[in-house]
């Protein structure tokens, strides 16, 4: 033997060394530098899918209505997937027939419970086919039935144990239904944007942030916990001037009269007099051709301009006046209430101007005849000064209203092709002009606000976490729109249209408005065609002391009359009652009238009650009391010509006599003495009965018979 | 008596290698702490303190495990030696039996009572080593011969290894690796050697074919087919099953030189097993490829300590004995750092002392204890020889 044995070992030790572990270390130093710095980028350019930047969606703020009730909010909803592989066999195979139970019976009735065990194990054993790992159970799920849903074997494992996948979703919430929908709009996320929704929608939606996520693995992705992020802003809530109750009750009265007039569209509005608040828009437009059935689809209200017809005379009865033209009793000759101007005819609508030549200018105002105002503008202005004298008015300025999509007025002048030597006649009653029913509104709360042009507004603040961080003021177009005198005049002729004029079939007892019908014909280029009417009723109550103006709009009324007072001013009155019968403060205090008397035989006797309470009502009647006991109860009795206060305890005795109570002493007394009461009837408890408890004994259940 | 010296007196065997396991240790903890975050996601919600002191007891319990280890006499381990592979035989036997399925693999079993599980091919492989060091040690004088020599220390190898292989394939193959070297060091014959290579592999192929003949009988073949392919073709491969190779090379590569720095690994939270077969790739990431050559380096030098000792060793046995664990332990650090680096498909094998795993480690501390044994006996030798 040439070597002995150590040197044998050591050289094939060397020889391991030299032929596999060196080369080996050589390869793995030789890779690991190759990876990490020769082809950095290459392999740095895979990890990037393995992470993204997502967008964190801001929560949007809220829409309040001017008395802070909710009218859009953005609630949660969770969309639910399941991943059958990631619960253990033993768990999965166990419970799936109770999971299959829970799924018929909360998730989707649809299937049997049967079914869905079968779809449960197909899901998981299915060999054919692609594995779903991401196989739908519900769309949209509340936090409640979420909370339920994750107490279901399996799902109560996790996301991690037991596949139940929870993915959370906002959506736009409004809890009033379609109370306003136009005028709250809404906002998708890519396209249209309408209504407040949309004219805020940058305060509403915030800012967005950035979270950069990983995958996981098995399609989870989770954020990172790079601090390089931007955090969502949340959105800033919008308080409105809408009123959510002036909402209903103006929406109601629009959608009765437009079914009842078979209308193409109908738009109300109510503003408050002193700010130009709007306190209720309403836009209902037919949604089928038989016209029965009406939605909010289209702000009418801001986007629909068209010629006022009478309406209009306000304002041209506010340039004659005030341009000192007239007066109320100057007179006018009508001619029968039909005069031709060049090639066109006019003629008044009512048939009671058939018989009259002379009339004062009241009364051609308060029975809206054509002839008599377009006689006058007509004589009385040359040029262009009543076109001039109408934008005076700022009839021809946009309203300025928050939301997008206001038409522009129109107001014809001399410096258009189309003015012509007729021009000045019809516009006088409210032709070639185009006014939206909010511009209307604009105006006649001028006069109605005592000359002062408000501009009308939407949105009172925009608030974040509580803090307002921007206002909005009412805001003054023209402080003084026309002379004193001049409004004075104007009231006293919109009082006198329902007092005498064209809408005094609307007159009520129960307070007093004024206002102004309009009914004009839409479609009279088109000879030929069935005539087409917009029926319109501007106005504003209380008379005396104005608080809301209001105008209705009527386009196309097709069944039982055309005329704005049959049409508008019917629902303008039922807006109007009914916004009446919620002002508190206009209505008389029940109890400022005359106190009653009571006679020595009407004295209460045996009454018990809370003492403050009854004391209160003793003092009311002009009874007289000597003096009160201290307690908290007491018991009322006739003494001659007086009463007498006496205190009692009831919850002191074993058994509480409460008889002379009414309910709601009775029901404190007792239940906090831990009795179950169970009245009967209404009024004064006149007698208890006692329920046995089994043994004799009284029970804790008593009757109360009231009387 | 300072703590110095108080230690040195404590801890005998070469410094070199104590100094080498404290470090990796240390390297373990900080590594597990920043690699364990997609486990701890996945099981407890991202909390990961309940991870990293588990394993700081499991390691300080293997530092005892190697302590006691290695004031034991490593002869004794040389008696023990052939009563363990029987218990070793048995066990494996009761793992294919009894043993838990984790990820379709059945090589664990839980000790009853207790619920500690472990994987018995880890028993089997020290056994394995300890016997096989033990007859070439023994049968020096003989060590030529295939009769007396090389049948009675293959028998046991290969009826081990192909036990293993049932579950386990990468183990079976590099403790096969591991036998054979020791074979070869231990001057047994090179053509038998070179039989047994071919044996091995004709052995695996058949394995192979039977598996996917009868799935039934080696349920791991279609794993093994499907590894293969997917190593060697990785574009047939599903995105899932490379996720993971993907992910440890994202991982490598954004670490560059440098590494972004301790905790700021991106790919901890996408690798499915980052604390335990792609702690490596973590290293590099965290630490560049500079951290990533400092640990193969560590390793490598680890075994050139351990070739030192074999050649001081006046006695076959000890030298076998440490260089078969010593070399078991590159082997495996090399395979896993090849697995980490895209060389080989994916194997399950850990990184020794560094990736987190509970009785794994424990039996690669009984192993560094036996080493440390015999250092400490032979530089009890040596220090007696001068």
């Amino acid at each position: 033997m040439a070597v002995n044995f150590k040197d044998e070992v050591l050289i094939r030790i060397f020889a391991i060394l030299a032929v596999i572990i060196v080369p080996v270390a050589a390869l793995l130093v030789y890779r690991t530098v190759d990876i990490a710095v020769v082809r950095q980028a290459e392999f740095k350019e895979l990890g990037e899918e393995r992470f993204r930047i997502v967008t964190v969606q801001a929560e949007r703020g809220n829409i309040y209505s001017h008395n802070d009730n909710l009218l859009a909010t953005s609630v949660p909803y969770f969309s639910l997937h399941f991943d059958p592989y990631v619960a253990s066999p033993r768990d999965y195979y166990d419970n799936i027939d109770s999971l299959a139970l829970l799924l018929s019976r909360h998730i989707d009735d649809g299937h049997t419970p049967g079914a869905w065990r079968d779809s449960l194990l197909m899901m998981r054993d299915s060999v054919s086919g692609v594995a779903n790992h991401y196989f739908k159970l519900k769309e949209s799920v509340s936090y409640s039935e979420l909370a339920r849903i994750r107490k279901f074997p399996i799902f109560n494992q996790g996301r991690m144990g037991g596949g139940l996948i929870v993915e959370k979703r906002a959506a736009r919430k409004r809890p009033f239904g379609w109370l306003a929908r136009r005028t709250i709009g809404y906002s998708k996320e890519e396209g249209a944007k309408v209504g407040l929704e949309g004219a805020f929608d940058e305060v509403l939606a915030g800012e967005s942030g950035k979270q950069e996520m990983f995958n996981m693995g098995n399609g989870i992705w989770l954020p990172t916990d790079n601090l390089a992020i931007v955090e969502p802003t949340t959105g800033a809530n919008v308080y409105t001037t809408l009123d959510v109750n002036i909402q209903d009750i103006t929406e109601n009265a629009l959608e009765n009269g437009v079914r009842r007039h078979r209308a193409e569209w109908g738009a109300a509005i109510v503003m408050d007099v002193k700010t130009g608040a709007i306190r209720a828009m309403a836009n209902l437009g037919a949604v089928n051709s038989s016209r029965n059935r009406y939605a909010e689809q289209y702000n009418y209200a801001i986007s629909r301009s068209n010629e006022p017809g009478s309406t209009f005379k306000l304002a041209t009865m506010m340039a004659l006046l005030e341009d000192g033209l007239v007066d109320l009793d100057s007179e006018v000759d009508i001619e029968n209430g039909v005069k031709t101007f060049y090639d066109l005819t006019m003629e008044d609508s009512s048939p009671q101007s058939r018989g009259w030549r002379i009339i004062s200018v009241r009364d051609a105002f308060e029975q809206s005849s054509n002839v008599g105002m377009a006689k006058l503008v007509d004589s009385l202005y040359s040029g262009n000064e009543f076109s001039q004298r109408l934008k005076d008015f700022h009839l021809d300025a946009e309203s300025g209203i928050e939301l997008e999509g206001e038409r522009a007025p129109f107001i014809n002048d001399t410096s258009r092709n189309e003015f012509s030597g007729i021009s000045k006649a019809w516009m006088a009653i409210g032709y070639e002009s185009r006014l939206t029913p909010l511009q209307m509104l604009t105006f006649y709360n001028a006069v109605a606000n005592g000359g002062q042009m408000m501009k009308p507004y939407l949105v009172t603040d925009i608030r974040r976490d509580g803090r307002v961080i921007e206002a909005y003021k009412p805001t003054v177009v023209d402080r003084r729109l026309a002379k004193p005198a001049t409004i004075e005049k104007l009231q006293s002729l919109l009082e006198g249209v329902v007092d005498r004029g064209t809408a005094k079939r609307l007159k009520t007892d129960q307070y007093r408005f004024a206002g102004k019908t309009g009914t004009s014909q839409q479609n009279y280029s088109q000879r030929n065609r069935k005539k087409k009417y917009q029926a319109s009723f501007a106005g504003y109550f209380p008379a005396e002391n104005p608080t809301y103006s209001i105008i209705v709009v009527v386009k196309d009324p097709t069944v039982g009359g055309y005329y704005g007072g049959e049409v508008a001013g019917p629902i303008f009155r039922e807006i109007a009652d009914n916004i009446y019968n919620s002002m508190i403060e206009v209505h008389e205090p029940l109890n400022q009238g005359p106190r009653p008397v009571l006679y020595a035989s009407e004295l209460p006797s045996r009454d018990a009650g809370y003492l403050p309470e009854l004391a209160t009502v003793l003092q009311y009647v002009n009874v007289s009391v000597d003096s009160l006991p201290g307690s908290e109860l007491a018991l009322v009795s006739a003494q001659g010509e007086g009463v007498a206060l006496s205190s009692i305890n009831p919850a002191e005795q074993k058994f509480p006599n409460v008889r002379g109570m009414r309910l709601r002493d009775a029901l404190y007394v007792l239940e906090n003495e831990g009795y179950v009461v169970h009245p009967r009837g209404v009024g004064r408890v006149v007698n208890m009965r006692w329920q046995s408890d089994g043994r004799g004994q009284r029970g804790k259940d008593v009757e109360l018979i009231l009387r | 008596m300072n703590l110095s010296t108080r230690i040195a007196t404590e801890l005998r065997g070469d410094r070199v290698l104590w100094a080498i396991i404290f470090i990796l240790s240390l390297v373990s903890m900080v590594a597990v702490y920043s690699a364990v975050a997609n486990l701890a996601y996945r099981n407890s919600g991202g909390a990961v303190s309940g991870y990293i002191i588990k394993h700081g007891v499991i390691l300080g319990f293997g530092l005892v495990v190697i302590y006691i280890g290695h004031l034991l006499a490593y002869t004794k381990y040389s008696r023990w030696a052939p009563s363990m592979l029987v218990i070793a035989i048995l066990l494996l036997l009761l793992t294919q039996v009894f043993g838990t399925d984790i990820n379709g693999a059945r090589r664990w079993l839980t000790v009853p009572g207790i619920g500690l599980t472990f994987q018995s091919s880890d028993f089997a492989k020290l056994a394995l080593i300890l016997f096989v060091a033990r007859a070439i040690g023994s049968k020096q004088d003989i060590i030529k011969d295939f009769k007396e020599a090389f049948v009675p220390i293959i028998l046991p190898v290969l009826g081990i290894c192909l036990l293993i292989a049932l579950s386990d394939l990468s183990s079976a193959i590099m403790l096969f690796v591991v036998c054979i070297l020791m074979m070869i060091v231990g001057r047994v014959a090179m053509q038998y050697i070179f039989m047994l290579i071919l044996l091995g592999i004709s052995v695996f192929s058949i394995l192979v074919m039977v598996g996917s003949k009868y799935p039934n009988l080696v349920p791991r073949a279609a794993t093994w087919e499907k590894r293969i392919e997917t190593y060697f073709n990785p574009a047939a491969a599903k995105v899932d099953d490379r996720r993971q190779i993907t992910g440890a090379m994202i991982a490598i590569a954004n670490g560059g030189v440098i590494g972004v720095g301790p905790g700021n690994s991106t790919q901890r939270h996408t690798l499915y097993s980052a604390q335990s077969d792609f702690i490596y790739s973590i290293i590099v990431e965290e630490y560049g490829a500079l951290g990533g050559v400092i640990i193969i380096g560590i390793y490598l030098l680890l075994f050139v300590r351990v070739i030192r000792l074999v050649t001081r060793s006046s006695k076959a046995f000890g030298a076998m004995v440490a260089f078969g664990l010593g070399l078991s332990l590159l082997l495996q650090a090399f395979l896993n750092i090849a697995v980490n680096l895209d060389l080989l498909p994916v194997t399950g094998l850990t990184l020794p002392l560094i990736s987190m795993g509970g009785t794994s480690t424990l039996f690669t501390c009984v192993s560094l204890g036996i080493l440390m044994s015999v250092s400490k006996y032979i530089e009890a030798m040596t220090a007696d020889a001068s």
